[in-house]
């Protein structure tokens, strides 16, 4: 099996995530947006480990790397949603553009 | 053409599909649907790229959790602010913005020297390999994540709880 299609899907999801993050509004969209870059990131990780070390054994860096980004993304996602969470009960809506409070 | 390529092919499909469905879909909850099935589609992408303890990680750890947290906070709103409608005026910077980066990206890809010849190697013992990697020279990157960890949820508890009096 080639290596390069699995770039492909990751640019493909890369690009999707940008244009979730771009278009939505909601805070909860715009978080899922970031979970599918995130996706990607992963996937890349992984292909660009084969990439360098495919014949190694011993060096599975990229992997170590994704679970790591595992780890920060569960921790960013709780963090993220119970921010949203206050932002709902303070301002009654999950819209990002209806919270200008700090811009004055 | 051999399973590994049939198989890549079903899930390329499954993963474009529920892509376009996180992207969308006005109701929140079918773009976390969307979100779970591009998670489980790229467990099935770690099967084929050989790191079968990477994609247990990734479905028991960042899936399930991810899951079960967006549907909590989903059932914690209310039911009008579910859905979620595109912004019409930003759609045609999403647009480009992602043609952009996907042309981007294609050269990039292309400018890889050999990319086209490389092909998935199977490691031999993928666990302690993972172990010896992330515990020997990343060792102190992960405690610093631990701890980190530790006072995001201390924060998150101080945020979320309400003042009882």
């Amino acid at each position: 099996m080639p290596l390069y299609p699995f770039l492909v899907v990751a640019s493909i999801l890369l690009a999707l995530g940008l244009f979730v993050v771009v278009t939505r509004r909601h805070l909860i969209a715009i978080l899922i947006g970031i979970e599918l870059i995130l996706c990607s990131a992963s996937l890349n990780l992984v292909a660009f480990n084969q990439l360098l070390h495919g014949n190694s054994t011993s060096i599975l860096e990229g992997h170590a790397f994704m679970v790591l980004i595992i780890l920060l993304t569960s921790a960013r996602v709780s963090v993220a949603l119970s921010l949203c969470f206050l932002v709902f009960r303070n301002f009654n809506s999950a819209d990002a553009q209806h919270i200008m409070t700090l811009k004055g | 053409m051999t399973p590994s390529i049939i198989t890549f092919c079903l899930l390329t499909l499954f993963v474009i599909g529920s892509g376009l469905i996180v992207a969308f879909t006005k109701n929140i909850l079918h773009s976390v649907f969307g979100l779970l099935g591009v998670a489980i589609s790229m467990t099935g992408y770690f099967l084929l790229l050989s790191a079968p303890w990477t994609a247990l990680i990734f479905i028991l750890i960042y899936t399930a959790l991810t899951f079960v947290v967006f549907l909590f906070v989903i059932l914690l709103t209310r039911r009008k602010e579910i859905i979620a409608t595109l912004s019409i005026s930003h759609i045609g910077y999403g647009l480009v913005l992602s043609g952009l980066l996907i042309v981007f990206m294609s050269l990039s890809l292309l400018q890889l020297p050999g990319v086209t010849e490389i092909r998935v190697v199977a490691p031999e013992m993928p666990l302690l390999n993972l172990g010896k990697s992330m515990v020997s020279p990343h060792f102190i990157v992960i405690e610093l994540f631990s701890l980190t960890l530790v006072i995001l949820f201390v924060g998150l508890v101080t945020l979320i709880r309400r003042e009882v009096k």
